[in-house]
């Protein structure tokens, strides 16, 4: 019987109906998945990928943060990883040990298990098939691995083969639920890396051409593309949007600080991205990679599946649905091709380590590949023989780092000295994340955080730039609301122009080159002598603000400034208040001003002790808080003054500031239009009230 | 064996054979052999003669010299000749030489054999080879022709009288079945007589005039046949009071009119001799004795309409009012409803006034929530209907192995206002309804002052089975009080509505029958989907096509497979007659009497299944006539609901709590959505463009992700239910149309305004949709109206 046979004959069985073998493969899948976890916890090497780290801080943000919302998803990566993590991080062990995120990645591993067995099973129209490329997907130890770390990859491979699942019954069947269910899974890959991003063309394709082809009916083909598009492409448009709307650029994402391309733009200053425009190498740094990863054994497997796919011809649709599931590898490649990720495989030059988790995106689609021989045959003897193929290729995977080490890449050193595991024997995603843990600097920041712990006994903010950092905020282990990095608002910018207005302490990279506080505002903070260097190392250094601040720089936005205020001057105000306070404004600027804004805050030394609003007149936002009082003193001319008498009722937190708190009034244009057009600030004294 | 051969002393040898005299010798022995096959295998089933008396027969039949000796004494059984075969043309029968107790097997095998035969035809011939192996092998369209057949033949042939004895065993059974047993026996005076004597003469060569139940139906339909000279309508003096103490149900089922009494003789007309015994029973029950006449079926109805005319004209009217007072929209608001709604209003000012912002935030997030909710029950609707829908399968064999004699009377009820121009295009689409004319009770419910259609109906060539019905002017003048006398002069046992403009699917009948017989006791109706014939004619259309695809495709099918109550569609709902005259028939007062009536069902705990059959209606192509359409159902649904939320604990107990928050979400929610829109839409508009701050203020975070979700997730999911929809009608053009859906909702708020402002002005007021307007609808006003 002929694979074609067997397809077309068997096709028709109801064979999407959970029976015994499913339940068995997700049992065996999760102890797998269990046992693999286990391991590496016990082993420590669940956190040795930075991106796991700043995985977890994001979405530990969301609740965790100076300024706690969605918005701290960010939008350099898609959020599905980290929403998942949302309903765990919150609790501190399991944000510390990584849990939160791994307990996602593990249920997305048993369930890729199972959709890649339906897969499997439908396709060669044989449960062996089904078999064989569960097994060649539950044994690969970069996939144990990978399924047990808080990362995106498990949950990458669960969207695009269930994807796949449903596209492969839809075009059996054509029911519209199958058609619905792929889309939500595209869906589902597009928020969750943006090689998913592919999958929206690459099915609309199948589903186009399948319709076209068969019904020769392109009002039915437009129908059912755009069916299919709707869902699957709204994620992506979403996100656009979404990033036009924060950032005020919808390709934020592919060229903004900390995205994959802008890094890469680093490598490639440093002519270390060799695969751009160079197919050959592009080729050759990805095929090592998955040869690394998936094992030379099961990708000839591999090879003899698609001689059979060709031989027996194997029809287009089902052919369709396993490109399908090439498509992210084959977007990997054009990234590398284009240079906007990089790649390093110890096999191709430079031999290194980097980012070689790529290469498990490949892993469905060779799984499915390698099972197609078992249309052919159904007997035992085949799963016999894929378990044997299966564990050399396991004990290959667990033996490559030795022979990464005879090619000068040093993957166990470090290994060696801080875990007792057998070095030698991990694949090659735990190499790789020894290799850069060891290379990279774990101890200066274990060094620098542990000096912190010991000095920050009264925790007060710190400036940091997470994007750099996100490993010394994961170790220090301080709440992250104590921290004050990009996009939090207004602490950042006022941050960014007069350091230490929030901020007690300056954690900074000084070489770092995506260390935005090294690149904005170590300069103001070297030459400041508010600020003292208070520790030092190799990477580090950790400044404090010794003395409050000074007159708050010149508005960052001058060159836009509509006008320019000045206050009266100081007054004292005695007792307890109400207190009327003339201010008078000058405008010292070219243009007439219009409507003014005024805050009012307590400040004691450089903090701000509370915000006080006026509590009279329209409620203003300052900087999107309630905070400020808009008040109409009509134009006023160049050179032109406008005064305003104040009634300021003291609130429970200026008494409590008690003496020496001064009250600083902040006044800034109504027009909206340079948010930077910030006045300069009026003090006035607080004295203890009197008797 | 067959009832026919019964009471033969000896068996006729053709007979056993089920051969015609005629049968060549080549037919005989094939026959023979497939019969002796099929008796040795024991497979015969009680059909065939033993074995040994097929033997018999093929000695005598097969050999020429013993057949011709055989045949002449056959033709005189005692000197008496056998009467000449009945003049029926086409004789299938005759034209394979074979017995009306053949079976298919026996056809095939007849068929090529005459087949075969190279000589010329025989005059008995008439009917082509191929006509009569296609007519016979069939079983439905050979139940068909033996009925005619039968009354074709009954007169000329006494053998063939044997076939109206089943016929009345067939009656007496079904008088059993209600509990009317009569007896078999003819009582003294006879009323086969009267029959005979009574009935008109049948038109010159028209075998239909024989008996109108027994016509075949393709001889009903319209198209096919010379028009029926309209009898003679004779005024009947009935007993002009309905306090006669017969039951009105069985008088209407049955077409039985009381004329008159005298001296212990009630004086009965029917229609039907077969419903003498009917009448012989009701009489008995009133301690009389019948006097049968049979009169014209038009004339018993219209005697029927004259009679109960006083009471009909309160029924219909007041009725469902005065007996369900608590469900009759005839009051809008009950006092307890307006307490209720000014505290509300009240509590709603002072939080204005106390305190704004906390309200409107209040406000602003209740409503988000609503919305979501709302919006996530429609999703597992849809999801339902996608998964497990409320539909009855049917397929094509069910509906081809249906035994056309035992199908039900139905009735269709036809409410007509202003409709003259589409009046054709109406008995178009019933004339093409596959359902035997003599089981069809068409009722065209019309209106005292619409002359126009009144005279188009008069001038109309109506077949017998359609029944004009001129609703009482009392009360409201609306759809559901036409529908209530229609009900109330129903015969069918089944009855469902269309509209004027409706062209219903050809099976849509019988898949209903089948679809009651299929499903559980408790299904009390059977909706069949809508959708439009119109629907490319512009854009209007196109969307208007999406929203009823998705409504009658998707949303409909998931509220039946989830199990909760359905606001049932305007027309093409089939019910019981029975149970909807206990249900109470519809509210006069309701504007959207059909959702009522849904919910009414549900209430009582009927459920309601769906069939994959679709009624074709005209979309509305013109935007003013779009919006009063919309603004009049949007207006039914708001009555609707606040009818049955007077007592909502008791709607809870009556509906459990699923169905309670179905209604909720399906009635209130889709309202509310329509006044929701424009609301929030605006406010993230201004949002937008202008960042008003106060818009900011409205939505502290929580609320801003709620609403953020029912922006985007919900209104995009409601675009995408109607792109479903659309697939799922196969209308593949509307797809990129249903995308610009929310233009389409925009329209639906501003019928949503103008439904408000007539709830609180003239709640009962019944717009009038014009119709004809689509150019693929016959009888359109004019010309220039399609545009």
């Amino acid at each position: 019987m002929s694979a074609v046979g067997n397809i077309a004959r068997r096709s028709t069985e109801p064979l999407h109906r959970t029976g015994w073998d499913f339940i068995a493969v997700a049992l065996a899948t999760a102890v797998a998945s269990g046992l693999s976890f286990a391991y590496y916890r016990s082993a420590g090497l669940l956190l040795l990928h930075g991106d796991a780290l700043s995985r977890l801080n994001i979405a530990r943000r969301v609740f965790d943060s100076l300024d706690p919302g969605l918005v701290q998803l960010g939008v350099i990566w898609p959020p599905a990883p980290q929403v998942l993590m949302l309903p765990l991080i919150w609790v501190d062990p399991l944000w510390h040990s990584g849990i939160a995120g791994s307990i996602p990645s593990m249920a997305a591993f048993v369930g890729t298990a199972v959709y890649l067995y339906a897969l499997g099973r439908r396709l060669t129209a044989n449960k062996l098939g089904g078999a064989v490329a569960w097994l060649v997907f539950v044994t690969n130890p970069n996939m144990l691995y990978l399924q047990a770390v808080p990362l995106s990859e498990s949950l990458m491979l669960l969207t695009m083969v269930a994807a796949a699942y449903h596209l492969a019954v839809w075009l059996q069947a054509e029911k519209s639920f199958h058609l619905i269910a792929a889309a939500l899974w595209v869906l589902s890959g597009t928020m969750t890396r943006y090689e998913g991003w592919a999958l929206v063309p690459g099915a609309a394709l199948i589903v186009t051409g399948f319709t076209l082809a068969r019904y020769r009916d392109r009002r039915r083909a437009e129908a059912l593309a755009l069916m299919f598009l709707v869902p699957a492409a709204f994620g992506a448009l979403l996100w656009l949007l979404y990033s036009t709307i924060i950032l005020g650029d919808p390709l934020y994402f592919a060229h903004g600080l900390g995205a994959s391309p802008a890094q890469a733009k680093d490598f490639a200053k440093n002519g270390a991205l060799l695969t751009k425009g160079s197919l050959t190498r592009t080729t050759l740094t990805y095929g090592w990679t998955v040869v690394d990863i998936v094992g030379l054994p099961v990708l000839c497997m591999a090879a003899l599946g698609i001689v059979t796919m060709m031989a027996r011809r194997v029809p287009l649709r089902q052919g369709a649905v396993v490109v399908m599931l090439f498509v992210p590898a084959l977007v990997t490649i054009a990234s590398l091709y284009f240079g906007a990720i990089f790649l390093l495989d110890p096999h191709s030059k430079p031999a290194a380590f980097l980012s070689t988790r790529y290469g498990i995106l490949a892993l469905p689609a060779i799984a499915i590949v390698a099972a197609l021989p078992a249309a052919l045959h159904r007997h035992a003897a085949v799963v016999l023989l894929v378990a044997g193929v299966s564990f050399v290729a396991f004990s290959y995977q667990l033996g490559a780092p030795l022979s990464f080490h005879s090619r000068g890449v040093d993957a166990t050193s470090w290994l060696a000295v801080n875990y007792p595991v057998p070095a030698g024997l991990q694949p090659l995603v735990v190499a790789e994340g020894l290799h850069n843990y060891n290379a990279s600097n774990v101890a200066s920041a274990l060094e620098a955080t542990a000096w912190f712990r010991r000095n920050n006994d009264r925790r007060r903010r710190i400036l940091i730039s997470a994007l750099a950092n996100d490993d010394f905020m994961f170790y220090a282990g301080l709440p992250l609301r104590d921290y004050v990095f990009e996009g939090q608002q207004p602490y950042w910018d006022d941050e960014m122009r007069a350091p230490g207005t929030w901020a007690k302490w300056v954690v900074v990279q000084p070489n770092g080159a995506r260390d935005q506080v090294a690149l904005k505002a170590l300069p103001l903070i070297k030459d400041s002598p508010r600020f003292r260097l208070a520790f030092e190392n190799d990477q580090y250094q950790i400044y404090e603000l010794v003395r409050p601040p000074l007159a708050p720089p010149a508005p960052a936005c001058a060159d836009r400034q509509l006008a320019a205020l000045q206050f009266a001057g100081d007054q004292a105000l005695h007792g307890a208040g109400p207190f009327d306070v003339a201010v008078a404004f000058k405008n010292s600027g070219a243009q007439t001003a219009h409507d003014i804004v005024l805050g009012l805050a307590v400040t004691r030394g450089s903090q701000y002790v509370s915000r006080i609003d006026f509590g009279n007149g329209q409620p203003w936002l300052v900087d999107g808080q309630p905070g400020g009082t808009l008040y109409r003193v009509g134009d006023v001319g160049p050179g032109g003054t406008a005064r305003i008498t104040l009634r300021v009722a003291p609130a429970a937190a200026w008494s409590a500031a008690g003496a020496g708190a001064r009250v600083a009034i902040e006044a800034r244009f109504a027009d909206l239009s340079c948010l930077d057009d910030r006045a300069t600030a009026t003090t006035v004294t607080l004295a203890p009230a009197s008797p | 064996m067959d009832a026919r051969e019964e009471g033969l002393d000896t068996p006729d040898l053709y007979r056993l054979l089920h051969l015609h005299p005629d049968a060549p010798r080549e037919l005989v022995t094939e026959v023979y052999l497939h019969l002796r096959a099929r008796a040795a295998r024991h497979d015969a089933a009680g059909r065939d003669a033993p074995l040994r008396e097929l033997d018999a027969a093929y000695h005598v039949l097969a050999d020429p010299q013993r057949r011709l000796a055989y045949d002449a004494t056959r033709a005189a059984p005692g000197g008496q000749p056998v009467p000449p075969p009945p003049a029926v043309r086409p004789d299938y029968y005759a034209a394979l030489r074979i017995a009306p107790s053949a079976d298919a097997d026996i056809v095939e095998i007849a068929y090529t054999i005459r087949s075969r035969d190279r000589r010329p035809r025989a005059p008995q011939d008439g009917a082509s080879l191929a006509d009569a192996r296609r007519v016979l092998a069939n079983r439905h369209r050979r139940a068909a022709y033996d009925a005619w057949f039968a009354a074709a033949s009954l007169d000329g042939h006494p053998e063939l009288a044997a076939a109206r004895a089943d016929d009345e065993r067939i009656v007496h059974a079904f008088l059993s079945d209600f509990g009317l047993a009569a007896p078999m026996d003819p009582p003294a005076d006879g009323w086969i007589d009267g029959v005979v004597r009574d009935r008109p003469e049948p038109p010159a060569g028209d075998g239909a005039g024989l008996a109108d139940g027994a016509a075949p139906r393709r001889a009903a339909r319209g198209r096919t046949r010379p028009a029926a000279a309209p009898a003679p309508v004779r005024p009947v003096e009935s007993v002009g009071r309905p306090d006669h103490g017969l039951a009105r149900d069985v008088l209407v089922t049955h077409s039985i009119l009381p004329l008159r009494r005298e001296n212990g003789t009630l004086e009965l007309a029917i229609t039907r001799p077969e419903d003498a015994a009917v009448a012989h029973a009701l009489a008995r029950d009133v301690g009389a004795r019948a006097r049968i006449s049979v009169e014209d079926r038009r004339v018993v109805q219209e005697g029927l309409a004259r009679l109960y005319h006083a009471e009909d004209q309160r029924e219909v009217a007041w009725g469902h009012a005065e007996r369900s007072p608590a469900l009759s929209a005839r009051r809008v608001l009950t006092p307890g409803q307006m307490i209720a709604a000014a505290l509300l209003l009240a509590a709603l000012g002072a939080g204005l006034v106390l305190a704004l912002v906390p309200t409107l935030i209040t406000l602003v997030a209740l409503c988000t929530a609503f919305y979501l909710v709302s919006s996530a029950y429609k999703m597992f609707v849809v999801l339902t209907s996608l998964t497990r829908p409320g539909e009855v399968p049917i397929d094509q064999s069910e509906i081809d192995a249906l035994d056309e004699r035992a199908l039900p009377t139905y009735t269709l009820l036809l409410p007509l206002y202003r409709e003259a121009n589409v009046l054709q295009s109406l008995l178009t689409g019933i004339a093409a309804l596959d359902y035997p004319a003599d089981k069809l009770d068409v009722k065209l419910l019309l209106e005292p002052d619409d002359a126009e259609t009144l005279a188009a109906v008069n001038e109309a060539d109506l077949p017998s089975f359609y029944h004009k019905l001129i609703v009482p002017r009392d009360g409201p003048k609306a759809k559901p009080k036409a529908l209530n006398y229609g009900l109330l002069h129903a015969r069918g046992e089944y009855c469902t509505i269309y509209d004027a403009e409706d062209r219903p699917e050809p099976d849509q009948l019988k898949k209903a029958v089948i679809a009651f017989r299929k499903s559980s006791d408790r299904v009390g109706c059977i909706q069949a989907k809508l959708n439009f014939y119109n629907r490319d004619q512009n854009m209007l259309t196109r969307w208007f096509t999406a929203d009823y695809s998705q409504w009658f495709d998707l949303y409909l099918p998931g509220l039946t497979g989830a199990g909760a109550p359905i606001p049932l569609g305007g027309t093409s709902n089939h019910f019981p007659t029975a149970l909807l005259r206990e249900i109470g028939g519809w509210d006069p007062y309701n504007v959207t009497e059909d959702a009522d009536l849904g919910i009414r069902l549900a209430r009582s705990g009927w459920k309601t299944a769906m069939i994959d059959s679709v009624t074709y209606e005209e979309a509305n192509s013109r935007l003013g006539n779009w919006l009063r359409q919309r603004s009049h159902w949007i207006k039914g649904y708001m009555l609707t609901w606040l009818v049955h939320m007077r007592n909502p604990l008791r709607l809870w107990r009556d509906l459990g709590t699923h169905g309670f928050l179905s209604v909720q979400l399906t009635v209130a929610g889709s309202v509310f959505g329509y006044f929701a829109n424009p609301v929030f839409w605006a406010l993230i508009a201004v949002w937008y463009t202008v960042h008003w701050s106060v818009v900011q203020t409205l939505y502290p975070t929580p609320v801003l992700y709620l609403a953020t979700l029912a922006l985007f997730v919900g209104n995009c999911t409601f675009v995408y239910v109607a792109m479903a929809g659309c697939v799922k009608r196969e209308f593949y053009g509307g797809v990129k149309y249903a995308l610009l859906i929310p233009l389409y909702w925009s329209l639906m708020t501003v019928s949503a305004f103008h439904a408000l402002y007539q709830l609180v002005r003239k709640p009962h007021y019944w717009e009038k949709t014009v119709h004809g307007l689509a150019p693929e609808a016959p009888g359109r006003l004019s010309p220039e109206a399609a545009g």
